[in-house]
């Protein structure tokens, strides 16, 4: 299901090669030496994928609901921590995209220069990394939810399907930032406040209820607004959402990856005298 | 948007074994064009609005065959094109026009230090080359002890690529390359940093995948090696094709480039006072049999190559016997004199003589130095030296090549004033005994080999 480059046409260099790559084996490969590399030398390793969500819910959950006191009823029962821990988890692995992208082709010089490496496969790395570390989120955040009183219900097989948009938007992240950054290095400056921004300007901290009504509209624009309703829906509420505010981001998601992935494909063939 | 260009590469995956008539690699008036660009950003603009024509030419229709198995060496000058050549091969880069057509799966190995992370080990670096050509997990974990015993780097094989010495990367990468038996497999210069042991190690297995049939293109500034490895080789010069063809050809054509201009030392030459001294050689006469040899005049060294910077001229280039008779068929183990006359043409400190004996594939048998640089410390010009080596013809039946030479210390570096390659061409006469093998003559002791049976006890 690679969306294979080498059928472009417009770029024949990769046309040569297409069959010299196995690219599900080198992805493979890239991502467990990825997740591996990670932990490496860490005293705790792989726990690390756990630990660290819970201290970041932990210290927001503490500022926002304890010293600023933000409220956040399911029902009647409060469960700010979990609401929090919901959006949380889909922020971090967006974050990551945002973070990792701009790097992904300026890292991989040594490639460019002198291998057929198919540069085009890094985000799916990117993303499989953060997916693993997502999954690890989603498991815990399961756990929270039991631990706060709630039943699972029926709902929660639609978890795939509220959690595939984030393919395509960290895909479309790694192949947008990481060509881009090759030619304007500026870039990687200012994901981090975008990422604090996407942050800040989602129902991840607040709910969207809060939001004055002008703005609220607004929020539809970030991509982590519905996936983040969408997975407290089925996991707080036990109700599914619509199918437009299941497809939506899908395929908004979707148009973004394909269309990061033709100014990546175009942009490739200035990489090696860029880098 | 970009004009499309009229270049194309094809890469046609066939089983090995199939279609076996068609060359390993083909390349159709191929050229490439670096674009200039101020900096990213305006590559950027070119990259959406269209390309300008203006470009650096790298190359410039190039026609070349590779055929399956063949080993094929690549020389050149800095700056001629070699490594854009190799990109262009290996796919790193598009061509700008031409086409490249290369059959079946291509390993290149052109920079050290690149196509290797450097955070990963050895071994995890290894995975990911296999992972690029193509090759599956369990394969590839198959063949990663093979990988790790040619490797031969010992527990580094596990720490990271960053630690390692070039030496060692070079082991490394050459191993995962090799064992991975590729169709075509490219290299740069990368033999050149490992040990001596390690570099003949090397060379066999490469010659074992040739005969295997996969093909190699070898860049190397090591020209003896492209003349006894290389089954063809191509010289380029300023992105074109200067000859190519058989190895010898090739590199002597090379070393003429890095020298003088041949036209410029004949014109020298002429300038010299006395610059028609009669060769006394060619006036030997018949062939005749002798017991210390004898002269054929059809045995004429048909690869003679000269360069220098035109501050002497080497002339009467001859092999005489002890009675001072010119020969060049020589009988295995007599004595003989190699000599030849340097005439100055400017005034000359610290001259050297030399003179190489080469077999028919270039392998450097042996060479002599004369002269401390001290001893000659003042020549006048317009003067002529005789130069004597005397030798022992410790060599088997064969044909064999002379080289002559003579260098002058120039601002601390020596520097050739005329050399002159396969300068004249001997044999060493067939006989009957078949007692000895090989090139070298060890026989040239007082006493014979002998035996001894023991008795059981």
């Amino acid at each position: 299901m690679v969306i294979e480059p080498t059928n472009s046409v417009r770029d024949k260099s990769s046309v040569r090669h297409s069959d010299n790559h196995n690219n599900w084996t080198l992805i493979s490969r890239l991502t467990r030496q990825r997740i591996a590399e990670r932990y490496r030398g860490s005293l705790l390793g792989i726990s690390w994928a756990f630990l660290l969500p819970l201290l970041m819910v932990s210290l927001l959950a503490f500022v926002f609901g304890e010293l600023l006191a933000v409220r956040w009823q399911v029902g009647e029962v409060e469960a700010y921590g979990a609401v929090l821990f919901a959006g949380l988890v889909i922020h971090l692995f967006v974050a990551e995209c945002i973070s990792a992208a701009p790097g992904l082709v300026l890292a991989h010089g040594h490639y460019v220069k002198s291998t057929t490496f198919p540069l085009v496969i890094l985000p799916w790395v990117m993303v499989f990394d953060a997916g693993f570390h997502l999954l690890a989120g989603v498991l815990m955040l399961i756990g929270i939810t039991i631990w706060f009183g709630f039943s699972l219900q029926s709902a929660l097989f639609l978890l795939p399907l509220v959690l595939l948009p984030l393919l395509p938007l960290g895909l479309g992240l790694g192949w947008l930032l990481g060509s881009l950054t090759a030619y304007f290095r500026d870039l990687g400056q200012i994901t981090n406040l975008v990422a604090t921004a996407m942050l800040l300007l989602s129902p991840v901290l607040y709910p969207l209820a809060n939001v004055p009504a002008p703005y609220r509209d607004l929020y539809l624009l970030n991509p982590l607004t519905l996936p983040v309703e969408n997975l407290r829906l089925i996991l707080f509420y036990g109700r599914p959402p619509s199918v437009f505010e299941l497809l939506i981001p899908v395929v908004v998601s979707s148009a973004f990856a394909l269309f990061s992935l033709w100014v990546f494909l175009r942009l490739r063939r200035g990489f090696y005298d860029v880098l | 948007m970009p004009t499309s260009s009229p270049s194309s590469v094809e890469h046609l995956r066939t089983g090995t074994g199939s279609n076996t008539a068609a060359p390993a690699v083909e390349l159709r008036n191929l050229g490439k064009t670096y674009p200039l660009f101020s900096g990213p950003a305006d590559r950027f603009k070119q990259l959406w609005l269209g390309a300008t024509d203006t470009g650096v030419d790298a190359l410039r229709g190039i026609n070349l065959r590779i055929e399956r198995g063949q080993i094929f060496g690549i020389v050149g000058k800095n700056g001629s094109g070699k490594s854009t050549l190799l990109r262009l091969l290996s796919g790193v880069l598009p061509p700008s026009s031409g086409t490249v057509e290369v059959q079946g799966r291509v390993a290149a190995l052109l920079e050290l230090g690149a196509g290797f992370n450097p955070e990963f080990s050895g071994r995890d670096n290894v995975l990911i080359t296999c992972a690029l050509l193509g090759i599956d997990d369990a394969t590839a974990l198959a063949r990663l002890p093979e990988i790790e015993a040619f490797a031969d780097i010992g527990a580094f094989f596990a720490r990271p690529v960053k630690t390692y010495s070039t030496g060692m990367y070079a082991r490394v990468a050459f191993a995962a390359l090799a064992v991975c038996e590729p169709d075509v497999l490219i290299l740069d210069e990368i033999l050149a940093v490992g040990d001596e042991a390690f570099q003949r190690k090397c060379l066999a297995r490469l010659e074992t995948l040739a005969a295997a049939g996969c093909s190699i293109i070898l860049v190397t500034h090591n020209s003896q090696l492209v003349i006894e490895f290389c089954q063809a080789a191509v010289l380029l010069s300023a992105g074109q094709v200067a000859i190519a063809g058989d190895p010898k050809t090739v590199v002597h054509e090379y070393y003429r480039q890095q020298g003088l201009v041949q036209s410029q030392t004949q014109e020298q030459q002429q300038a010299l006072p006395g610059g028609g001294f009669a060769a006394s050689v060619s006036s030997a006469g018949n062939a005749q049999l002798d017991a210390t040899g004898w002269y054929d005049e059809a045995l004429q060294s048909q690869s003679r190559a000269e360069y220098g910077d035109g501050g002497a001229q080497i002339t009467a280039i001859r092999v005489l016997d002890e009675a001072g008779a010119p020969v060049n068929v020589l009988v295995r183990g007599a004595n003989y004199r190699f000599c030849y006359r340097v005439l100055t043409g400017q005034a000359t400190q610290n001259l050297e003589f030399g003179c190489l004996i080469k077999n028919t594939r270039g392998v450097e048998l042996g060479g002599m130095v004369l002269g401390e640089r001290t001893e000659l410390l003042a020549v006048p010009a317009a003067t002529g030296i005789d130069v004597s080596f005397p030798f022992c013809a410790a060599l088997l039946p064969g044909s064999y090549f002379f080289n002559a030479g003579v260098r002058a210390d120039r601002a601390g570096a020596l520097e050739y004033l005329h050399r002159v390659m396969d300068a004249l061409m001997f044999r060493v006469q067939e006989e009957t005994d078949h007692a000895l093998s090989g090139i070298v003559d060890f026989s040239q002791v007082e006493q014979p080999p002998t035996f001894e049976v023991l008795s059981g006890d």
